[in-house]
């Protein structure tokens, strides 16, 4: 039973207010809506801190699970606290995630029911022919700077020490080589190798 | 593109935080600010996208890059297979790259303290430059340029002899460090 009028124009607290008017009952159209938002988000934060497209994935489906647990119970009092509410349960299921990793089938097997509805849609893949293209039209510098941070994810400070480089120069190094590649995939405007 | 945001965080904030470049407050405040702001969600995502972007198309050997000693390491601790020539100055290596090899490493070997910039230069048969990578990374301690030429291109290519040759730049001009040869032939 839909019991609100909720789609993508409405603001997050404006959702959580449908779902939470509706219990017992379920909105599902809030619910989906809610998770079709917050999942690529949660998702960016378990890949920032769990460094694994899986285990991210995972992260944000077991934190929707819960979220929508918890809404419909109405355990968030103030819905314009989504975010905070979102994210504390990202860090608390973060340092799960790392201390038990059978975390995930429990809560899978515990909210079945919503699983299907939180599961994140695959992040964006770029067209990697094209992606070699625009890294060729970077300086060696400048291209070994952006390998060494996004294959190995390491910051700046170890970067430039490996490379010879202060943290300051492999800053703006890094800086100024993603806004040429990203200009380089989103204008096409990639150089000869 | 979600259409806007009042107060977008940067691209060096976003950066910073990618990277773990900001202290835990500066962190907690990215984090509230993105996963309650689709414009700058997508952004992050965007750059996450890039970074997966760019990780794989150096682990498919899609692109040749500059590397150093400690990254060649972490390439092997990840499963990474690798064929290595070290060669020093004036010296000639038979190479080449099988379909079960994930990468070549070219170590180049030269005196490399007090130098500020090196150049390297790809020569065809005839001497004649082909390609020059200017100003490469390199740390002056490693007495040696790690190149990494791309895997996709050198599995494709018939035999054929590459010779690199490292410069030293200063304020007297270019200086010659060495030729390095390779003789490539397909596996």
């Amino acid at each position: 039973m839909e019991l609100t009028r909720v789609g993508p124009g409405s603001d997050d607290a404006s959702l959580v207010r449908a779902i939470i008017a509706a219990a017992p009952a379920l909105d599902r159209k809030a619910e989906a809506e809610i998770c079709r938002r917050l999942a690529p988000r949660i998702r960016l934060f378990g890949l920032r801190h769990l460094r694994d497209s899986h285990a991210a994935a995972d992260l944000a489906q077991q934190v929707l699970l819960m979220a929508i647990e918890k809404l419909r119970a109405g355990e968030l009092r103030d819905p314009e606290k989504l975010t905070s509410f979102v994210l504390g349960m990202s860090r608390l299921t973060v340092l799960d995630l790392r201390r038990n990793a059978a975390l995930r089938d429990a809560l899978l097997r515990q909210y079945s029911d919503v699983a299907e509805a939180v599961t994140p849609a695959d992040p964006k893949v770029l067209d990697r022919e094209k992606l070699a293209r625009c890294m060729h039209a970077l300086t060696e510098r400048a291209r070994s700077v952006l390998v060494l941070s996004f294959f190995g994810d390491k910051g700046a400070a170890e970067v430039g020490r490996e490379l010879g480089l202060s943290c300051e120069n492999t800053r703006v190094i890094r800086h100024r080589a993603l806004v040429q590649l990203r200009d380089c995939m989103t204008a096409g405007k990639e150089g000869a190798q | 593109m979600t259409s806007s945001c009042r107060e977008p965080l940067s691209l060096g904030t976003l950066l910073a935080y990618w990277f773990g470049e900001l202290d835990a407050e500066a962190e907690r405040q990215v984090e509230e600010h993105f996963v309650g702001c689709a414009y700058c969600s997508e952004t992050l995502e965007a750059l996450a996208a890039l970074g997966l972007g760019i990780r794989a198309v150096f682990e498919t050997g899609l692109v040749s890059a500059i590397l150093s000693p400690a990254f060649v390491e972490r390439m092997k601790e990840r499963g990474m297979k690798l064929r290595e020539y070290p060669v020093a100055p004036g010296g000639t290596v038979n190479c080449t790259i099988t379909a079960q090899d994930d990468a070549v490493i070219s170590r180049l070997k030269a005196p490399l303290a007090g130098r500020t910039r090196i150049d390297v230069l790809r020569l065809d048969r005839e001497g004649n430059v082909r390609l020059r990578y200017t100003d490469v990374p390199f740390d002056p301690a490693a007495g040696e340029v790690l190149v990494c030429p791309s895997a996709s291109v050198l599995k494709a290519a018939p035999a054929f002899r590459d010779t690199m040759r490292l410069l030293a730049i200063d304020v007297d001009g270019e200086h010659v460090l060495g030729d390095y040869i390779f003789d490539h032939t397909p596996s």
